[in-house]
């Protein structure tokens, strides 16, 4: 699979913190990419090398195979942590500024702002703007170079539920264009929901980097749930590697290796029991992040 | 290079506070450049005397005078564009939007090349200004048989032009190392006294050496004509030693504003 981008052993050290330590990524083409990490694990120091604005002390990355420069950058679309604009220019005139250093037509402008829904405010201040408004504008100048690849760090921050709603909408919209979104963020949800890949990051190390649709494949748990007692019934299955009984009077199955709850059913159901519930729980990415933060 | 001051035309052409600084320097060059003789009727008026001299016949207007009493008393507005300058660069620190334009595709070289050719567009806009009520004023108030030194001494037109272009670029290089407002406007207020002071430590015939320091080649470019009306000797002509301290000036202001930002981390 063609990759956009590569990092090698980069690494960003602040005299003894390590912000990034020998960090080796690699994103494929195409992909909805997840950074996560708790705040503070070296996210933004990450892009910020990338974009080359902050200097890495050690190792290398390569956008497209190549050494990053100003041309590269042109033909990406980033906002890094808060959205930065002149405050006394309008959304429009903001805009034509990006699109002269991005040398890219004014005739763009007009439709990343449809796109984003600022059309009518086009002419005010972005200085008047709501953080959602901003945060919206900062993903029109992301999109007006109709870019390859887009770097979206922590794009939801602060804004209510309506709004990031709204934001991820645009983001799903944009990654189904083909489109690789590298998106930097603590919100496991939103990785979840938004990503095909993710990589997490713990105190500037990378501990884990996988699919997202891989995670609790082979780690799950069986709810079941019965009129009758099924305490000694599953204690006595040697499909079973453990039984817990919940609050609420279901049992929390852990298969053994291999098996799983059609399995289960078929058991109880040779020994005559009848279930009211079955039901297959996924580990979700909340508990797989914390697990690996625990280990790491 | 086109593409680059548009980038600075566009940050700055609707931006209020350069408007109003723009305004308050043409207005005052204006203003002081064209009421030289209402100045003399104030002094006559107040009783200055100049010996047996009729104050009111100093040839302030005059050709060749002209070139030198009117670039030396227009060039001290520089500072009002000083202060736009400082603003300028220092919001893209405060506001971040040195660090977007990174981002967004502008290498640092482009960014000071930017700011760089705005302060060289300015300069030629305002030396035209200046060239143009030259003439006008020279014109108006040359006796006839003054007329054919129309163009001498005009080198002090291109000496306004070097002044005030250097002017800038020290202010600029000033703002990209300090990286904030206030503090780079009491640095440019106090600097060309600091550059006077290291006059004291040096030996008599060292002293000299301080007019090879940006601010003071500056200054010197033009010197003050008017004691020249009671009959002291002035220096009259632009030397070219004088040119030259600033044309090597130029680059390097430029390099050390670019050094101040290359390499580093923009957060």
């Amino acid at each position: 699979m063609e990759t956009v981008l590569e990092t090698r052993q980069l690494s960003k050290h602040y005299g003894r913190l390590k912000a990034v330590d020998n960090l080796e990524l690699k994103i494929p083409k195409g992909s909805v990419f997840g950074i996560l990490g708790p705040n503070g694990s070296g996210k933004t120091t990450t892009l910020g090398m990338l974009l080359d604005v902050i200097q890495p002390t050690t190792g290398q990355y390569r956008w497209f195979g190549q050494p990053g420069t100003k041309e590269q950058r042109k033909k990406i679309g980033a906002i890094l942590e808060t959205p930065i604009f002149y405050p006394y220019l309008s959304a429009y005139k903001n805009l034509e500024i990006v699109a002269l250093i991005k040398e890219v037509s004014n005739d763009r402008i007009e439709p990343v702002l449809k796109q984003v829904g600022l059309l009518d405010r086009q002419h005010d201040n972005f200085k008047t703007f709501s953080l959602g408004m901003k945060q919206r504008l900062s993903i029109a100048s992301a999109l007006l170079c109709d870019p390859e690849v887009m770097i979206l760090d922590e794009p939801t921050n602060g804004l209510d539920p309506q709004g990031i709603a709204e934001i991820r909408a645009l983001i799903m919209g944009i990654a189904s264009q083909g489109k690789t979104i590298i998106l930097a963020s603590h919100l496991l949800d939103e990785v979840q929901k938004v990503c095909s890949d993710f990589a997490v990051l713990k105190f500037g190390k990378l501990i884990y980097t996988g699919k997202v649709a891989d995670v609790g494949k082979t780690d799950f748990k069986v709810i079941v749930k019965a009129e009758t007692d099924l305490h000694s019934i599953l204690n006595q299955c040697n499909l079973v590697s453990k039984a817990i009984l919940m609050p609420n009077g279901a049992f929390e199955v852990e298969m053994v290796a291999g098996k799983a709850a059609p399995d289960l059913n078929a058991y109880l159901v040779k020994n005559n029991i009848i279930i009211s519930s079955l039901e297959t729980q996924s580990k979700s990415l909340e508990t797989q992040f914390l697990e690996l933060l625990n280990n790491a | 290079m086109l593409r680059l001051l548009k980038i600075e035309i566009a940050k700055n052409k609707s931006y209020r506070t350069f408007w109003i600084l723009i305004g308050i320097y043409f207005t005052f060059l204006l203003v002081t450049t064209l009421s030289g003789m209402e100045a003399l009727k104030w002094l006559a008026a107040k009783g200055a005397e100049l010996g047996d001299f009729d104050i009111m016949k100093v040839p302030l207007y005059h050709f060749p005078d002209i070139w030198q009493n009117l670039t030396f008393v227009a060039q001290y507005f520089r500072f009002l564009i000083g202060i736009f300058v400082i603003i300028s660069i220092t919001n893209e620190f405060s506001y971040k939007t040195i660090r977007q334009n990174v981002i967004d595709g502008l290498s640092r070289a482009d960014f000071i090349t930017s700011k760089v050719l705005f302060i060289i567009g300015f300069s030629l806009i305002a030396t035209v200004v200046v060239l143009f009520i030259g003439l006008g004023m020279g014109s108006v108030y040359s006796p006839a048989s003054e007329m054919k030194y129309m163009f001498t001494h005009i080198n002090f037109v291109g000496a306004f032009f070097i002044a005030t272009l250097n002017y800038l670029l020290l202010v600029m290089t000033i703002a990209l190392i300090v990286k904030r407002a206030g503090l780079a406007i009491v640095i440019l207020i106090i600097y060309p006294a600091f550059e006077w002071m290291l006059k004291i430590p040096l030996p008599f015939n060292l002293e000299y050496l301080t007019e090879y320091l940006p601010y003071s080649a500056l200054a010197n470019l033009i010197d003050i004509p008017f004691p020249k009306y009671v009959f002291m000797e002035i220096r009259d002509a632009v030397e070219i030693k004088n040119v030259l301290i600033n044309l090597a000036w130029a680059p390097i202001l430029v390099f050390i504003g670019y050094k101040s930002i290359a390499n580093k981390n923009l957060s």
